[in-house]
């Protein structure tokens, strides 16, 4: 009885608004393996290889070929020689490479010795490599504005730039799998590497198939995000698509979510930007852009879980902006992290009928070797070929990237998709119906709704009810003015989780807006342990969670987001794994002088679901 | 024979003809061995014609019989002596083979494009059910299951699995779960669209409190890192592998790009 009761109630979801399948856009064959209920797929679309300027400068020989390659599970040779050999232990669903879009032919001429630039001394300065070569060409990029260098005068690193965008495209068609096998996808991509004063506003451009731009736009033709915004809009038509992410807000000084200056304060603007900028980088590299506690322009009380993998700026930049993130100076901001700005975001909503910010969450890795994926904390092999594959040196390291001891492996985008193909992993993307995590294959999953029952989780049906009478994470709330309840279901990946949490914002006409944090369930503090000395875990813990939770202090007149973190039990961070194997003789003062934690609690985090007032 | 020596041995003598019967004995197994190694040479109706041709291009007229019957026995000859160096690997490292070898692969990718890479093997797909829970199920789980009365817990990936590779299944939820879906026998068609057998004969034995199932049923409870599930297969099936990277536009990087290169 209960059964055909269950068997009715999936049924209506097909009916009343369970998920739709993906449009299809290209030939290729039908998956094995399709849900309509849609399966976890963890991917990194934050990868550069040695066509990025900074990538080649450090050694790196991988091209996007070999970084498809080993997202498929290969082993790679990083470095010439041998001298790093990579694989993952686990091949990634999906990938896109996404190199520096702004010296694609520079880079190229430089290393053509039938090329004319080749003989100048400036292409010599760039082939002797490590932080002057970097700093020479990445400088330019901090220009306002721009300006391309004299090698390329006469449009002479066209040609070049144009045969590296192709190859681009050819890499990733070879590498996606077509077949029904579904085994891999891959995604033409490229990043927009603008950093005016070295303010970070770097964003990857990710196209949904094989129509894309003609030419990737670059900070030379885009000297702000909002003209490349335009130029998007203007140069990818259907069958083009495209998604564009931001990334590193950590390192903007406050800069990466302005919504009031006067080139993205309009209503245009931030029409445009909502409807390109669907999802944020919260976590990669160069650390954790969620939250930052005791900034001016933070919101909400402090919160322990925000000091995390934190790349500090100088100073608090106050109501201000400031220079220099990517160099490691400058001034940080409560405005550069992803919390600050989804409240930001609803709270420009309440006042001006648009958001600008409504991020889905995503993570990645921003790899300079071409290893998409390479996460694991134990075997980091570094990001910066040359300038970080030592892990005593980068343990010994304080300077700004190349691989400091304050960088990390990175972390993975996940999305809830019917099928492993380019069709439907993109309309995940844009559709939000994504996650990131700090590394670990975390597979987490948030539904929203007034009519979510309060015993969903003790049903085997929360999928299809999820959908029916909800919205997945990245959804919006009907405008009903009930107070929404929330599951959240997660399945840990090699380490018990500790907790599960919802992080709210709320924002009205009239009010500063607010942050709240809920715990769903007390934090797990028994049974699962880690020894920060040895690094080695004992006891178990909960693998799989499930947690339902209405808002006891819904107001039905705010603008609000939900998103869930979900926390593991604290594990060796990379460089407390790297302490551990050296003898204690052998070990450099960063394995005792406490300037990072030796344990970390890698975690998870959904999209958020957004809730409007009713319109009077 | 005799040999002696500190703490060896000696063997008795042996007579004139006991060498003779040992003797034939090696001589006959050493025969026995060669005929049934012995390969086939076979001359095919092409290979005559072949030689006829050639024949017949040097002497200016159609071979006489027995001038063919010379070509071919020479062609035997050197057939002989190109498998007995094939055999011996004297063709690797010879830089004329290597030459010649080139050449050929260049004319038949430029004439013909790149040769397709050999399909993988089809793979094993499975679609499943399962009921999930945190804890144990309870102990008339069987019964209740099979009257539909008892549904599991919410699991985020959901109650059904489609399609599923056995690799996926051991990576997510481990080896006993695997092991227990490719034991259990499918509801429903009890053969693949390949026409491959769907089930293997033997039963689940990866945990005593684990059970195996009659077609259809529900088997289990089976562990996994998220707790236990009793799980019915309804499908397993044969389907194509992963597909290798397709074609690069330049035919000779695509070959290249099945290959590892490294460098010392």
């Amino acid at each position: 009885m209960r059964r055909a009761a269950l068997l009715a109630i999936a049924l209506a979801a097909c009916a009343r608004g369970g998920p739709v399948p993906p449009e299809r856009t290209e030939e290729r064959a039908a998956c094995a393996d399709r849900n309509p209920l849609r399966s976890p797929y963890f991917g990194d679309l934050h990868v550069h290889t040695g066509l990025s300027f900074d990538a080649r400068a450090n050694g790196v020989q991988t091209l996007p070929r070999d970084a498809y390659r080993f997202a498929r599970g290969e082993a790679v040779d990083v470095l010439p020689g041998g001298a790093l050999t990579v694989k993952l232990d686990r091949p990634l669903d999906f990938a896109a490479v996404t190199d520096h879009a702004e010296l694609y032919g520079e880079v190229s001429l430089c290393q053509d010795p039938a090329a004319p630039a080749y003989a100048t001394e400036t292409c010599a300065t760039y082939r002797s490599g490590g932080f002057g070569a970097t700093s020479a060409f990445g400088s330019l990029l901090g220009d306002v504005p721009p300006m391309r260098l004299p090698i390329c005068a006469g449009g002479a690193c066209a040609p070049a730039a144009a045969s590296v965008w192709r190859s681009i495209q050819d890499a990733a068609e070879e590498a996606y799998d077509r077949s029904s096998a579904c085994a891999f996808t891959s995604f033409v991509a490229y990043e927009y590497s603008a950093a005016p004063g070295l303010a970070n506003l770097h964003r990857n451009v990710i196209f949904r198939n094989a129509a894309v731009q003609g030419a990737p736009t670059s900070y030379f033709e885009a000297f702000t995000p909002a003209s490349l915004w335009r130029k998007l809009d203007a140069e990818c038509k259907p069958p083009c698509e495209v998604v564009v992410i931001p990334h590193n807000s950590n390192l903007s000084n406050g800069r990466m979510f302005d919504i009031e200056s006067a080139e993205n304060g309009g209503a245009a603007s931030a029409e445009l930007r909502a409807r390109l900028e669907v999802l944020v980088e919260v976590f990669q590299h160069k650390g954790d852009s969620e939250c930052a506690n005791g900034l001016m322009t933070g919101i909400g009380a402090p919160d322990e879980l925000c000091d995390f993998e934190k790349i500090p700026g100088e100073e608090d930049c106050g109501a201000g902006t400031g220079e220099g993130g990517l160099a490691g100076v400058g001034c940080w901001s409560g405005r550069d992290f992803v919390r600050t700005a989804l409240a930001l975001g609803i709270d420009h909503q309440a006042r001006h009928g648009v958001n600008p910010l409504k991020l889905g969450i995503i993570a990645s890795t921003d790899t300079h070797n071409g290893t998409p994926g390479a996460t694991d904390e134990a075997t980091y092999p570094g990001h910066f070929g040359e300038g970080d594959r030592d892990p005593t040196r980068r343990l010994e390291s304080t300077t700004v990237p190349p691989g400091a001891l304050a960088f990390s492996p990175g972390g993975l985008a996940g999305v809830w998709a019917e099928e492993n193909t380019r069709d439907a992993i993109f309309e995940a993307l844009r559709r939000r119906e994504t996650f990131g995590t700090s590394g670990p294959r975390i597979a987490v999953r948030m539904f929203a709704g007034a009519d979510l029952p309060a015993d969903l989780c003790a049903r085997p049906d929360m999928v299809e009810l999820g959908y029916a009478k909800g919205v997945p994470m990245g959804g919006d709330l009907p405008e009903r003015g009930a107070a929404p309840a929330f599951v959240v279901s997660a399945l840990a990946d090699r380490t018990p989780l500790e907790r599960v949490q919802i992080v709210k914002g709320t924002a009205r006409p009239g009010s500063a807006p607010a942050v709240e944090v809920f715990d769903l369930r007390p934090p797990a503090s028994q049974g699962f342990a880690t020894d920060p000395e040895t690094c080695a875990a004992s006891g178990a813990g909960e693998m799989s969670t499930c947690d339902v939770w209405r808002d006891p202090s819904f107001d039905p007149a705010a603008h609000a987001f939900y998103y869930a973190r979900v926390v593991e039990r604290p594990t060796c961070r990379w460089s407390a794994a790297r302490c551990a194997a050296l003898p204690p003789a052998a070990r450099p003062r960063a394995c005792t002088g406490g300037a990072v934690p030796a344990l970390i609690r890698e975690r998870a985090w959904t999209s958020p679901v957004w809730a409007s007032p009713p319109k009077p | 024979m005799e040999r002696t020596s500190s703490g060896g041995y000696a063997a008795p003598p042996m007579g004139a003809f006991g060498r003779f019967l040992l003797v034939a004995a090696v001589v006959f197994a050493v025969d026995r061995a060669i005929s049934f190694a012995r390969a086939e040479i076979h001359v095919s109706a092409d290979v005559e014609r072949a030689l006829a041709a050639d024949l017949e291009a040097k002497l200016g007229r159609a071979p006489a019989p027995a001038e063919l019957a010379g070509a071919v026995d020479r062609w035997i000859d050197d057939e002989v002596l190109y498998r007995e160096a094939k055999a011996r690997h004297l063709d690797e490292g010879d830089p004329v083979i290597r030459r010649r070898l080139i050449q050929s692969m260049r004319v038949l990718v430029e004439t013909q494009g790149v040769p397709p890479s050999p399909p993988p093997p089809p793979e094993l797909r499975v679609d499943l059910e399962h009921l999930f829970f945190r804890s144990a199920p309870p102990a008339d789980w069987r019964a209740r299951a099979e009257r539909g009365e008892l549904l599991g817990e919410a699991f985020p990936l959901g109650r059904t699995l489609t399609g599923k590779r056995v690799a996926w299944l051991r990576a997510t939820f481990g080896d006993a779960f695997a092991e227990a879906v490719m034991s259990a026998e499918p509801s429903g068609a009890s053969r693949t669209s390949a026409g491959v057998p769907a089930t293997r004969p033997t039963a689940v034995g990866s945990s005593a409190s684990t059970s195996a199932n009659a077609s259809g049923a529900w088997a289990g409870p089976i562990a996994s890192p998220y707790g236990w599930h009793l799980v019915r297969v309804t499908r397993r099936k044969e389907a194509p592998a992963p597909a290798a990277p397709s074609a690069a536009p330049s035919a000779a990087l695509a070959l290249r790009a099945r290959y590892r290169v490294t460098r010392r």
